[in-house]
This record gives structure tokens, C-alpha cells and sequence, in this order.
């Protein structure tokens, strides 16, 4: 197979700060190889490296050559690097709202990326842009070319971006996490697309994704880089069922949410990734790694022939010791909800009965009456005293809508919402003093969630002092350290913590009150798989050790099996099942959570398919 | 009891900004614009202590002298000393700038913070009203205020100062719905604040960073409308030296002594240009914070 790409000591200098080190890989023609790694690794800027569209203030050295382009792409200049961009090589970035130009229309973009490089004519271009559309699977293709981007949803979006990437028929196609921003079931449609659109063409393809399940469907090859250097590279099979490098061991453990220890914990990878320029000198990873030694002061050898595979260790892991930990047949709370069926334990602590909310749309037209949308249509949910509740569904099921309505933060249309059996829906502020007292909030976004001109201190005190709390500054620092932060934190202001620290910095806030119910909004889903699984480690203790009642939306399946022993599969505004997790997550009744369950790509059943031909997904 | 098996992330982590090693502290138009405003300021607050000459000296055997050792700047048609009248000129300027943009600022911020906050109908009726504002020239209004209250520099800067308050309100209105959908508001009204708690806490601190550039631009945009005004002769009264009022005066001599033109004309274009940058420097100062906040 000849090789479609190789590049050869890559370093990408910020200033005096490395960011990317000597990084060296080849991929063939219709190879896929993936590029794994936490944020703040360097995949990013690897893949802008060798693309040549690295941001301001950012230089990169070593040689990026692709066959049959001259000459090597990283001395090229800009005019050279923008024939080759687009048509030998193109990307497909992460974010399908963004990469699109709002004020054009989709087919016109479409073919405006065919006539920069081909000398065929607009109408041509035109018919050929369709046929790309039809290529990636949009309904109606013709119709759709004359759509503009804010009338498509992401999926179809995302689906653009790539049309635009393989209308050339490039020899290598970049990816930066294609599917991230995307709801499973249609991430997976994505994913197919890609590995289609590439085989099609026998392209090479570039993967990258923090997201080892993605990986595993995609990729035949696997690169795993940490703070900007390779650390182990293989074969998807190899690297993932016995990877020898300690830090893509951490990472494997910690991304499966099967894998507990003995007291029903998710594994770790301590401490969180350091910001750029403060990787320890020598092996990147020693600060982290249980098995680092003097020796790893200074920077191991890579220790394959090639840069296909190998690792770059000391003290490797063999290929044939096992991962830590069992796998545990069940998630830790499966055991006592064997006895629990629909019926919600002890009294209803949260109680919502036919809801229905609908928001008004601006006016479209000056005759008829302005859109309506329904977010809920007859939500029913009831919540026992300590029970562990999943809320599942995708964007625009009603899940966040609902949050706000039992947090009392907006008002149901019709029907009613109780907490502790007291009235929610239709009180006024001063009425849900009770409320405030006894449910809190963990935010989503550990960015916006905090207001960044406050003081931790001040942000975690702000629960106590609407309710007069007697000491304060006392409080705040035993929650501080109920959530592993150090009580020097509570001076700093939100934005010199790293996106897993404020994620404790808010679910402090949240505990601060002493509430009684801790209702979640997708709190792991910005953050990275070893931050993911210490943050949700964190909420199991503080579950268990204040006796909460746990809320916990997510749109991931997975992460809710893990902490919650009841999930509530949320469709289109109302409940379509509900039951013990395992059993949901097992032997799915409804025709949407089935679909749920069978859209999320894991580890486990990627594997499976890589020796037997992949599995359609 | 600090979980063992968690990690104490003690070490704060330094901010993206900074990484890059492209330093924020070092901006261009922000030292030049400081330097330049502090030049005014620093000028005026001397010419309450000392100046070359009184301002309204009047000596008319040294009329319309040029550049030299005892009158640096030369003197007017009446024998004034220019550099002396510049000198006071600024403390007119300062005054100005401060009634106009006081007045604005301090009505125009919890305006536009009502308008986010408020009821659907109370921030419709303050948006329309500015807009209303708005399509009154700001020097049309300040000649009715000269007319109906007399002709003073304070009837005239609180003229261009109201004329202001719209574009207060507007930024600040902005920049108040975009702190309203971050997620630490949720937080708030979760915690149990109340409206005027947030909009205290939450809301003003961070669209001050839009207020401080605002406040900046206004500011120039006052110092050219005393001087306009002046120049009309509906502004600062006689007896107060303004570069405004220096500059219509030079008007009937422009062909014999363009230098008294050219001199107030200076001054006002570095104030203007100074609190200019100022305020792009303090703008790029600040952006990139409110950016990282989304």
C-alpha cells in the first residue's frame, strides 16, 4: 500500500513553549487511524499542523509530506498549502454550527468548494454538489442544496461539512471530533457516513477523538498522544485490549464505566492534565503515573521500529497483564434496585404530574399566529426519598425544560409540580423559600456556570446567604473539602481552575445549603473521560454521604447506569419508559430507547467487531 | 475528610491567554491613550495653581504675537496668552466630559439593566423611548436646552449628556441579556437571590468592562460637542476660556494667524484621539475576558 502521508519530527512552538513534541506518524491509502487523547494533549493542534492552518503566534518545524504533492507541506507557503488544502486534503472540525457561512447556501458552498479547485463550470459544480449531498444520506437533496445552515439540524449540518471535505476526492481526510457535539443516534449515522465517504474514495483518514468507543468503530490504527508527544501507537485491537503505556491504561479504565473497583468506584487517572508549557520535563506523564521512577526524568525511547507501533515507557505494562479491577457484571447500585419496579420508593419527594409547557416563537409572519413550540406535553415523574434517578433523552426532548420547572426557575403551562410535597408550580418567589433550602443545582457547563468576576469563596457562599446561614466562611470550607478541593481555593477567582475543578467548585455551591435533592444537568458531559470519572466518583460519595436524592439528566446512557438505579427515557416532551436501569439498559421495551440503546457506541462491542468484519452501525 | 483516591488539584491553572506568551499587558493603545489623557488632565490641574499669564490678561500692546520665549503659544487679538488659555481650556474639557458622561452613564446603565430585567413591556418602552432619543441630534437638543435654560456649560453638557443616555442603555442592555443566559445566573435564582441581587451581584460587574469603553468613547464624543457648541457660541460663556470658543474666535483671523486656529485645534484632537484609544485599549483589555466567560 503506498503511504499517503507521513509526517516526521512535527513540533509546534508557542513562543519558547513546546507544544506539540517530535511528533512522527504515517498513514496509507485507505487506512483509518485514529488520534486519542484528553483535552490539552495536542491532537488539535497536530492535525492544524499538518494542514498548515495553525493560529497566530504558533510555529511549527519538522516535514508533513503527502504523496505526490511537492514540496514537503510544513516550508510550504500559504498560496502552495491552499491548492493542496480542500482538494488532496481536507477536515471535518468538530463544531457543524460554526464551519458552515451562515448567509450561503448549503449546495452553493458545496460547490464553491468543487470550482476553487476544479476548472469544471458553476452548473456543473452545481450538479455535483447535489449528488455529494445525496452521497452523505440528506433527504432530498436537490431541495436541500438551496437550504441555509441555520434551517438544517446539526446532524445534517455536520453532514454538509462533509460533503464539502470528500468533493475533491482527497487522498486524506482530517477529522476533529466529528461527532462530539452530535445526539447519539445521529452521531452514529455521522460516524458511517465518515468511514463510508472514506472507503469509497480509499482515502486516508485522520480520527480525532477523546472518545476510545468512537475510535474503536472507526479506526483499523490508533495513535494515543499526551502533553503534545506519542506515547503508544498499534493496531485499535492491540492498543485498546492491552495497551502498554500506563497512561493510555488510565485512560482505557477510566472511559469504561463497567470497570469498579471494589467499592463500586470508577477508575482514575490522578490528578488532571496540565496546561501547556507545564508538562514535566522528561516523560510527559510521570507527575501521573503510579509506575514513574528517577529514571523517568529523562524521555524514553520510543520503542517500536516504526512509528506504526510501540510505546514510549520505562516501566511498560505487559502485553498480557489484565486491566485494573474487575469488570463488574452490574453497575454498584444494581443490588438494591432488583426490588424496585416503576413505583417510586418511600414518599414522592418530586412530583410532576402532566405537564405541559410551550414556548412562544417570535412572529414568522404578520398574518397567523406566531409558532408554538412544545418542549413538554404531559410530563409525568415522580421521585422517591433517596433514590437515584436518571433523566435520558436527546437535545430537544424536554429534559432541560424540565429541570428548570421542578427547580422553580419557570412556571408549566398547565399541570403541577410538587417538591416535598409542597407546591412549585404557579408560587411566586417568596413562596419557594422551602425549595431553594432543599434542591440544588449542578450546571452543565462548568465555564458559564460561575460567575467569573466573583471569588470562589463568594460563589459558594452565595446559597447560604439569602438563608441567613449562621457561619458562612465555616461552610464553605467544609464543602470545599467534601468535594477534594484545598481550602486556599476559596480566594481565587473561577477562572484559574481547570474545567474538573470547577466542576467540584460548583457541585460545592450545590451542597453548600445542606439540600436534601441534587438535580444534575448533564455534569460530566464537557468534561474529559479520567475528569468524567472523578467527577462522577465525587457525586456517588456525596450521594451516599448526605443521604441525597439524586436528579441526574444526561444523554448518555452509560454515565447514568453508572450512578443512577431507576432511568426515565425522556422523547419529544414526555416519559416513553421508565424502569430499573439494568433492565432499561438490558432489554429495552420502547421502540426510541431501543434505538437509544443500540446508537451508543461502546468499547466492548466496537471491539468485538474488530476481528470479525465491522459491524453496520 | 478529603477522599484519598481523589486528587488534590492544589496548583491553579494558568489561563489560556497567557500560554501563548503573547503578553496582554503589553497594548499600545492603551499606554498611548493613558499618556495623552493624563497629559490633559495633568495641564489642567497645574492651571489651577500656575499659569504662564491670567488668561484674560489683556494686554493689547502685544496683540497677535507669535511663538516665542514669554508667550509660547503667541497671543490672540486681544493680547491674550494662548498657552495660558489652553492651559484652563482643559479644565473646561475635563469638566465636561465628566458632567456629560456622569449624567448618561449614571441614568443610562440601570436603564439598559431595567430593560434586560424588567418586564417584556418596560424594556420594550425604554428601548423604543431611546430610540426616540436617538433621532434628536445631540447638538439640536443642547441649542433648545441653551434656549429655554440659558446658555451655560452645564445646561449644555447635561443636553449632550441625556442625548447619550440611549447609547448607555443600549450596550449596557446587551451586554445585561448576555450575563442573563450564563448559567451562574441559573445559579443565583437557584441559591434563592433575588432580582436586584442579581442584577447587583451578576449583572453589573460583568458589563462593567462594556461600560468602562462606553464611558471612553463618550467622553470624546462630549469634548468635541463642548467644543462645537462653543464654536457656536451656545456653550461655555465668555468669560471661561474653552478651545472651543478659541477656535471660533480665531475664525476672523484665520488668514492672518492660522497658529490660533491650529493651536485649540490640536488640543481638542489630543483628547479626543487619547480618550479614543483609552478606550480601544481598555476595550482590548477586556474583551477577550468577557469572550472567555462564553
Amino acid at each position: 500500500m503506498t503511504t499517503v502521508l507521513t509526517v516526521d519530527g512535527l513540533s509546534v512552538h508557542a513562543g519558547s513553549t513546546t507544544l506539540v513534541d517530535d511528533l512522527g506518524l504515517q498513514i496509507r491509502r485507505g487506512e483509518r487511524v485514529g488520534l486519542i487523547g484528553e483535552s490539552g494533549s495536542g491532537k488539535t493542534l497536530t492535525a492544524l499542523g499538518i494542514l498548515g492552518l495553525l493560529p497566530e503566534g504558533l510555529a511549527a518545524t519538522g516535514t508533513v509530506r503527502l504523496a505526490g504533492v511537492e514540496p514537503e507541506l510544513v516550508g510550504a507557503s500559504e498560496r502552495q498549502l491552499a491548492d493542496v488544502r480542500g482538494r488532496q486534503m481536507a477536515m471535518v472540525f468538530q463544531e457543524p454550527m460554526t464551519a458552515l457561512n451562515p448567509s450561503m447556501r448549503v449546495g452553493a458552498q458545496v460547490a464553491e468548494a468543487i470550482t476553487i479547485h476544479g476548472a469544471r463550470t458553476d452548473r456543473e459544480a452545481r450538479r455535483t454538489a447535489v449528488e455529494l449531498l445525496g452521497q452523505v444520506r440528506l433527504p432530498d437533496p436537490a431541495a436541500l442544496a438551496r437550504a441555509y445552515p441555520h434551517q438544517l439540524s446539526g446532524g445534517q449540518r455536520q453532514r454538509v461539512v462533509l460533503a464539502i471535505a470528500l468533493a475533491n476526492d482527497p487522498a486524506l481526510l482530517i477529522c476533529d471530533e466529528p461527532s462530539t457535539a452530535l445526539d447519539v443516534t445521529v452521531q452514529a449515522q455521522v460516524l458511517d457516513l465518515v468511514v463510508s465517504g472514506v472507503e469509497a474514495r480509499s482515502a486516508a483518514l485522520l480520527f480525532i477523538t477523546h472518545d476510545l468507543a468512537v475510535v474503536a468503530t472507526v479506526c483499523e490504527r490508533v495513535l494515543v498522544m499526551y502533553g503534545g508527544r506519542l506515547v503508544e501507537a498499534g493496531t485499535v485491537h492491540d492498543v485498546l485490549t492491552a495497551p502498554r503505556h500506563p497512561y493510555t491504561r488510565g485512560l482505557l479504565a477510566a472511559s469504561d464505566l463497567e470497570r469498579v473497583d471494589e467499592r463500586g468506584r470508577l477508575m482514575t487517572i490522578p490528578g488532571s492534565v496540565p496546561p501547556a508549557g507545564q508538562f514535566p520535563a522528561g516523560c510527559v506523564f510521570r507527575n501521573r503515573c503510579p509506575r514513574a521512577t528517577a529514571e523517568c526524568e529523562t524521555v524514553p525511547p520510543w520503542s517500536g521500529r516504526d512509528r506504526d507501533s510501540g510505546f514510549a515507557c520505562f516501566h511498560p505494562y505487559g502485553a498480557d497483564e489484565p486491566l485494573p479491577g474487575p469488570v463488574a457484571p452490574r453497575s454498584p447500585v444494581a443490588a438494591i434496585a432488583d426490588d424496585l419496579e416503576d413505583t417510586a420508593r418511600g414518599g414522592a419527594v418530586v412530583s410532576v404530574r402532566d405537564v405541559h409547557r410551550t414556548y412562544r416563537r417570535p412572529r414568522t409572519s404578520l398574518r397567523g399566529r406566531p409558532p408554538v413550540v412544545h418542549a413538554l406535553r404531559g410530563m409525568d415523574l415522580e421521585v422517591g426519598a433517596g433514590e437515584r434517578v436518571g433523566i435520558v433523552g436527546e437535545s430537544g426532548s424536554g429534559k432541560s425544560t424540565l429541570l428548570r420547572l421542578v427547580a422553580g426557575l419557570e412556571q408549566p403551562t398547565s399541570g403541577q409540580i410538587s417538591v416535598l410535597g409542597q407546591a412549585v408550580s404557579g408560587q411566586r418567589e417568596p413562596q419557594l423559600r422551602f425549595l431553594r433550602e432543599n434542591l440544588q443545582l449542578v450546571f452543565q457547563d462548568p465555564m458559564s456556570s460561575l460567575d467569573p468576576r466573583m471569588r470562589v469563596r463568594d460563589i459558594v457562599a452565595e446559597p447560604l446567604v439569602t438563608q441567613r446561614h449562621r457561619r458562612p466562611a465555616e461552610r464553605v470550607r467544609e464543602v470545599l473539602e467534601a468535594v477534594g478541593l484545598d481550602h486556599s481555593a476559596a480566594d481565587r477567582y473561577p477562572h484559574q481552575f481547570s474545567g474538573g475543578q470547577r466542576q467540584r467548585i460548583s457541585i460545592a455551591r450545590a451542597l453548600a445549603p445542606d439540600p436534601r435533592i441534587l438535580v444534575a444537568d448533564e455534569p460530566v458531559s464537557a468534561l474529559d473521560v479520567s475528569l468524567r470519572a472523578q467527577v462522577l466518583n465525587l457525586i456517588n460519595d456525596l450521594v451516599d454521604r448526605f443521604a441525597l436524592t439524586l436528579v441526574f439528566v444526561s444523554h448518555d446512557l452509560a454515565v447514568v447506569r453508572h450512578l443512577c438505579e431507576r432511568v426515565v427515557v425522556v422523547h419529544e416532551g414526555v416519559v416513553v419508559e421508565s424502569g430499573p436501569t439494568d433492565r432499561i439498559y438490558a432489554a429495552p421495551e420502547h421502540p426510541y430507547t431501543r434505538q437509544l440503546v443500540g446508537a451508543i457506541p461502546t468499547l466492548r462491542r466496537a471491539l468485538a467487531g474488530h476481528d470479525a468484519p465491522r459491524p453496520e452501525v | 475528610m478529603v477522599d484519598p483516591a481523589l486528587p488534590t488539584p492544589s496548583s491553579p491553572v494558568v489561563h489560556r491567554g497567557d500560554v501563548a506568551g503573547v503578553g496582554r499587558r503589553h497594548n499600545p493603545s492603551l499606554v498611548a491613550g493613558a499618556l495623552l489623557v493624563a497629559l490633559v488632565v495633568v495641564v489642567a490641574l497645574v492651571s489651577f495653581v500656575w499659569t504662564p499669564y491670567a488668561p484674560s490678561r489683556v494686554d493689547t500692546s502685544s496683540r497677535l504675537l507669535g511663538l516665542s520665549a514669554e508667550h509660547w503659544l503667541g497671543t490672540d487679538k486681544f493680547g491674550r496668552d494662548v498657552a495660558s488659555q489652553i492651559m484652563v481650556g482643559a479644565r473646561t474639557t475635563i469638566f465636561v466630559g465628566v458632567i456629560a458622561v456622569g449624567v448618561a452613564a449614571v441614568v443610562g446603565v440601570p436603564l439598559g439593566v431595567l430593560a434586560a430585567m424588567g418586564p417584556r413591556w418596560l424594556g420594550q418602552l425604554v428601548m423604543r423611548t431611546s430610540d426616540l432619543v436617538l433621532a434628536f441630534p445631540a447638538l439640536l437638543l443642547a441649542i433648545m436646552f441653551g434656549a429655554v435654560y440659558g446658555s451655560s456649560t452645564l445646561t449644555a453638557m447635561v443636553a449632550i449628556g441625556i442625548a447619550t443616555i440611549p447609547s448607555f442603555a443600549r450596550v449596557t442592555r446587551a451586554g445585561a441579556l448576555q450575563v442573563l443566559s450564563r448559567e451562574y445566573v441559573l445559579a443565583a435564582r437557584v441559591a434563592g437571590r433575588r432580582r436586584l441581587a442579581i442584577a447587583v451581584r451578576h449583572v453589573l460587574p460583568n458589563v462593567s468592562s462594556l461600560v468602562i469603553v462606553q464611558v471612553s468613547v463618550s467622553f470624546a464624543i462630549a469634548v468635541l460637542a463642548e467644543a462645537a457648541l462653543s464654536f457656536l457660541g451656545l456653550g461655555t460663556p465668555l468669560t471661561t476660556p474653552s478651545w472651543g470658543r478659541m477656535l471660533q474666535e480665531s475664525q476672523e483671523l484665520l488668514s492672518v494667524a492660522p497658529r490660533l486656529a491650529v493651536v485649540p485645534g490640536v488640543a481638542i484632537a489630543v483628547a479626543v484621539l487619547g480618550f479614543n484609544l483609552l478606550g480601544d485599549g481598555l476595550r482590548d483589555r477586556y474583551d477577550p475576558k468577557l469572550e472567555r466567560a462564553s
